[in-house]
């Protein structure tokens, strides 16, 4: 995915600066040296995208335990949210197309709120995903309505 | 194992009868310009039913549905599959649809709801009218079966026992609270709202072209000036005085058991009911003039959902203007545990003031660098040294006047300066607790602690500027509290 958004946006770039270049007409050494900042950028760009995941990746974590569920994500805006048990009223296990080929699935838990109503746990292997929900489940059934 | 069940075969035609509908208007279009045009448009709207066709019958084949010990669980999605599992002790209600073409082939769309409110969380359609009667034999036993191993957890949640099971014996009325004229026209005067009745009505002049006649006065400044202050200061609010009167008129709020009831109105009688259990956070509200007065207004934010009210949250001013001394008292008689009085706030970060001002001074110097452009030097240096000087009290103030406390039934938040503003959300109310770090407040070690309810509303919980190690004691804190008390609708 990364690698494609930097391959389009740098092929608009290009372009952008070949259509600039034809009816400026800079001297040789402007364009020597805006050549070389379209390299510098989508390399850049192209390591930045390639590395986002892992980063992103490496900032997310979720906890389970008597209390609930605990997920943490973000890497520049950090966020961890805290679902009690008793407040999840139910829950999704989802899989789009792409999941499905890399055998992982999405857990969603819906608790009644409004700005968290649902809190999405994504990339998950299958087992992992299922596994946690069961463990969501209510079991004592004090939650009773 | 609980086998899957699929939904009645007549679920394709329903759902090529949904795409249809939407159609329609185009087809009619199609063919009216068609029929000019001698064109074939059947042809064309067959082509386009095909994929419709072929995708509802494939969503068909997707979707099944299963009743497993302690939850339903409903399988959809052709490409992005989902599984969703609601357990039977959640689902408030099993509704069924029926139209004229459901009833000629005895099916029905059923949704299952439960607390969350806004849309159903499973829609079958359709099934066939024998598996409606199924699903709720099976959803109700469930419930049932769910409520009997509930070990009662006594005390936490200020519910009524069950509602459902039969009418409640009347209970006498309680009057909490009764508006004199007086205080409907103080708090008319208070909000001052009668500025929105001229600005309409003055448009509407202008519309109207009547304020041409105005154009032969003489058009000094200090005419003008007057106008608006006279409209500012007389006129609107002498509208809104007579507005809040006939508005307010009579308002009464009374108890009953575990409800209140809200009655006012001049022109129209309005009536309302409030059952306390559905009481997700209590605010209290200060404007300048209340400020002054030594008044302020109670909101309640409700959580619709299941039942009588679906479809979310509400708010309701349960006391328009109060005076500052009755405060603590009304909010005890709605939420028992709460003694404002006696809170003891905690404050933000003193180091949030200078986060504040330094981004007032950064606005300002930024305002000012682009107003060069039109402005006079002199000019640009006094607006700068002005927004800055405001932005630092304003920062001063802000930071001030934020606190926040926790007891062992609620949560309080307080913030705003001219305006305040205090939300009180009881523990059982609490749905989740998020600590959110923003760039900036990992640079000086800070971070926010915000609580969702199921009330939505302005001014919820949501503590800015908390050190780090304080929010997150706050959050860990909030989240073993919330784990443990259960949350009733």
């Amino acid at each position: 995915m990364g690698l494609v958004f930097t391959g389009v946006l740098s092929v608009n770039l290009f372009i952008i600066l070949g259509i600039l270049g034809f009816s400026v007409r800079p001297g040789w050494r402007l364009m020597i040296v805006v050549a070389g900042a379209w390299l510098a950028l989508t390399a850049g760009l192209a390591g930045w995208l390639w590395q986002w995941p892992v980063i992103a990746y490496r900032h997310a974590s979720y906890k389970l335990d008597d209390e609930g569920l605990e997920i943490r994500r973000g890497v520049v805006w950090r966020r961890i949210i805290n679902v009690p048990r008793s407040r999840v009223q139910h829950t999704d296990v989802s899989q789009g197309p792409l999941e499905r080929s890399h055998g992982l699935s999405t857990l969603v838990v819906h608790t009644a709120g409004t700005e968290h109503a649902r809190v999405g746990l994504p990339g998950l292997s299958r087992e992992t995903a299922l596994s946690l929900r069961d463990q969501l489940l209510p079991h004592d059934g004090r939650d009773a309505v | 194992m609980p086998s899957d069940q699929r939904f009645h075969p007549l679920t394709v035609l329903f759902a090529l009868g949904g795409e249809l509908r939407n159609f329609l208007a185009p087809i009619i279009f199609a063919t009216f310009t068609a029929r000019q045009r001698g064109g074939d448009v059947q042809n064309w709207i067959l082509i386009f039913m095909i994929p419709g066709l072929a995708m509802a019958i494939a969503r068909y084949w997707a979707s099944t549905y299963r009743y497993d010990e302690t939850e339903l669980v409903v399988r959809t999605g052709v490409f992005f599959k989902n599984e969703r599992h609601i357990p039977y002790a959640r689902i408030q209600s099993v509704d069924a649809k029926q139209n004229v073409f459901h009833r000629m082939f005895n099916v029905v769309d059923v949704n299952v709801q439960t607390g969350t409110g806004g849309e159903a969380e499973a829609t079958l359609s359709v099934l066939p009218f024998e598996a409606l009667e199924e699903m709720r034999a099976r959803v109700f036993a469930g419930k049932r079966a769910a409520t009997a191993a509930t070990p009662t957890v006594g005390g936490e949640v200020p519910a009524p026992e069950v509602v459902e099971v039969a009418p409640v014996a009347p209970v006498a009325a309680e009057t909490i609270l009764q508006l004199p004229v007086r205080e409907t026209a103080l708090s008319g005067l208070l909000d001052n709202r009668g500025w929105v009745v001229i600005g309409a009505a003055s448009g509407l002049l202008w519309e109207a072209g009547l304020m041409d006649r105005f154009e032969t006065l003489p058009q000094t400044s200090w005419t003008i000036v007057a106008a608006i202050a006279a409209g500012l200061f007389v006129v609107s609010p002498i509208l809104s005085v007579a507005w809040a009167v006939l508005r307010l008129h009579g308002f009464t709020l009374t108890r009953r058991g575990a409800e209140l009831f809200t009655e006012y109105g001049g022109l129209t009688k309005v009536t309302a009911t409030i059952p306390l259990r559905r009481v997700q956070a209590v605010k209290i509200v200060r404007g300048p003039g209340y400020l002054l007065t030594k008044r302020a207004a109670i909101r309640v934010d409700t959580a619709g959902g299941g039942g009588a009210s679906p479809g979310g949250a509400e708010r309701d001013w349960i006391a328009p203007i109060i005076r500052n001394d009755d405060v603590p008292a009304f909010v005890r008689g709605l939420l028992p545990d709460v003694d404002l009085g006696a809170v003891e706030w905690a404050p933000a970060d003193p180091r949030a003031r200078v986060r504040r001002i330094r981004l007032a001074v950064y606005r300002a110097v930024v305002l000012g660098g682009v107003s060069t452009f039109w402005l006079d030097d002199v000019w640009v240096a006094g607006m700068v040294a002005v927004l800055g000087v405001w932005g630092a009290i304003a920062a001063h103030q802000y930071v001030k006047n934020l606190g926040w406390s926790r007891s062992d039934h609620a949560v309080y938040f307080k913030s705003g300066w001219l305006w305040k503003a205090i939300t009180v959300v009881p523990i059982p109310k609490v749905q989740s607790v998020s600590l959110h770090e923003s760039p900036f407040d990992r640079r000086w070690q800070m971070a926010s602690v915000a609580v969702d309810t199921a009330g939505a509303g302005d001014h919820q919980v949501d503590v800015p500027y908390l050190p780090r190690d304080v929010a997150e004691d706050l959050r860990t804190a909030l989240a073993a509290q919330a784990a443990a008390t259960t949350y009733r609708w």
